[in-house]
């Protein structure tokens, strides 16, 4: 069976590391990983990946901001975006869900639970 | 006023000297006539000779007392003349005493309204300043519970994923020290969102409601566990409440908050009263603070349970951040911190009474604005 790529953009490298090993250990996903959102569209070249989970506050350039620029682009136009943030403020989830991201995840969460929102993103493709 | 009075002195005593000239005369003419018998004749020459006599008489006594009225009764008419002018004065300085007196309590009048009005806004200004004060400090508090809370999380993430992962890995013996772990990373987590409860207080969302209504659909969603727990409810709700503005989902957050601690101090089972009734606000012990504005019409929420009670040395500390009674499961303890919070931003007060082994009964009183 074929791996879905998934590419992770998180500021926290602890975070980034346990995550990846997590899905990739299922024998389903392959990861990419990125603790900034400037190299984005460069390594979405290289990558093509099918889903993206995205914090919102980072150093430099934020999620939203992260989300404008795959919409922008025709590379990201149409990716399935989740967000995977800390942040629990409605606010945060509306201005999120406005720039067209499917889901909208809070820390801390299970690997069970992570692997079936990826899994639903990835069939609403 | 003066001349008037000389005169009528001068009438007078001449109406007397008039009187005694012709008593006189008449006892003269029959004392002389009678001792001396005299003819006829001779009694006419005698009776007009006392009359001119008694005239002569007349004339000069009218001289004589008009002379002597006006000597005597110049300094007398001076007197009467200066205490009918003092009289003057006072009856003018009477006049203006009573005018200025008038004055004087109309001024008095208007300082008492302009104090009235001075306290009233006085009070209206410390009361928004106590809102403002309280509101910075909760809006502080709340952006301290949002960072905190960010900077928890991921680390708790990074836990979850790595107990997560590990879980796969151990021997079946480990796997109950990680559930542990999750279980406390989920438990921490909870913290962390009772935290942020403490920033969503700030942004609060007034609208009017109707406080029986609230009730009834908390009354709703804890209606299921009461049940489980063997706790009955009782309403008493009256059904005069005006609507009030109130946040309605914090509102509902304050009374479940309550509504669980008061099944959950019923572990056997028992009642749980739900009240509602117009009453004053008022505040135990702050009678005299005017910025409260105490005395004004309100709604009271009373909600009594039949439970243990609270021990007299926790009353006190109820509403603090992280006090618990319910050991390290029962809670993070920010249930009635939060609750309190919340009240106090609607410009309201939770009171609590309990006795242990009989119960406790929290009111909640919110203004009616």
């Amino acid at each position: 069976m074929e791996k879905r790529r998934v590419m992770i953009i998180d500021d926290e490298e602890d975070f980034l590391k346990v995550i990846k090993l997590n899905l990739e250990g299922t024998g389903k996903f392959e990861v990419d990983t990125l603790s900034s959102a400037k190299d984005i569209i460069p390594r979405m070249h290289s990558f093509r990946p099918e889903v993206i989970l995205l914090d919102l506050l980072m150093p430099g350039i934020g999620g939203i901001e992260a989300c404008e620029m795959l919409n922008s682009d025709p590379i990201g136009q149409g990716l399935p975006i989740i967000i995977l943030s800390a942040l629990d403020k409605e606010t945060d989830k509306v201005n999120a869900y406005k720039r067209g991201v499917v889901d909208y995840l809070t820390k801390p969460i299970g690997k069970d639970l992570l692997i079936s929102k990826i899994e639903k993103a990835l069939d609403s493709k | 006023m003066s001349k008037s009075i000389r005169n009528s002195i001068a009438v007078s005593g001449l109406i007397m000297i008039i009187s005694v000239a012709c008593v006189s005369s008449g006892i003269i003419y029959f004392i002389v006539s009678g001792s001396l018998k005299l003819s006829p004749a001779e009694q006419d020459l005698l009776k007009n000779n006392i009359t001119f006599i008694i005239l002569v008489i007349f004339a000069v006594s009218g001289l004589v007392w008009l002379g002597l009225t006006n000597a005597l009764v110049k300094p007398f008419i001076k007197d009467v003349n200066r205490l009918s002018d003092s009289f003057k004065k006072m009856v003018e300085e009477l006049q203006r005493t009573t005018v200025s007196r008038d004055e004087l309590f109309k001024e008095v009048q208007e300082r008492k309204q302009a104090q009235d009005d001075l306290r009233e806004a006085y009070s209206k200004l410390k009361e928004t300043q106590d809102q403002l004060i309280q509101s910075e400090k909760m809006s502080a508090v709340g952006r301290l519970a949002s960072g905190v809370a960010h900077e928890v999380k991921n680390p708790l993430a990074i836990i979850m994923q790595s107990v997560d992962y590990l879980s796969d890995k151990v021997p079946a013996e480990y796997r109950e020290a990680l559930q542990m772990i999750n279980d406390n990373i989920k438990r921490a987590d909870n913290i962390v969102l009772t935290l942020l409860d403490f920033a969503k207080a700030t942004e609060l969302k007034m609208l009017p409601y109707n406080i029986n209504s609230i009730l009834e659909s908390s009354l709703l969603l804890i209606r299921q566990g009461a049940k489980i727990d063997g706790v009955t409810v009782v309403k008493e709700l009256s059904p005069d409440l005006p609507d009030i503005l109130v946040d309605k989902n914090k509102i509902e957050q304050v009374f479940l908050n309550v509504f669980l601690n008061a099944i959950q101090a019923m572990p056997q089972g028992g009642k749980l009263f739900v009240r509602t009734y117009l009453t004053k606000f008022d505040i135990p012990g702050r009678e005299n603070d005017a910025s409260l504005g105490l005395a004004d019409a309100a709604v009271a929420v009373e909600i009594e349970d039949t439970g243990v009670g609270i021990p007299p040395e926790y009353l006190q500390k109820v509403f603090d951040p992280f006090f618990t009674t319910k050991g390290p499961r029962g809670g993070a303890g920010l249930g009635l911190s939060v609750s309190n919070n919340i009240i106090n931003m609607h410009g309201g007060v939770i009171d609590i009474k309990s006795e242990q082994g009989r119960g406790t009964k929290i009111i909640l009183t919110l203004k009616i604005k």
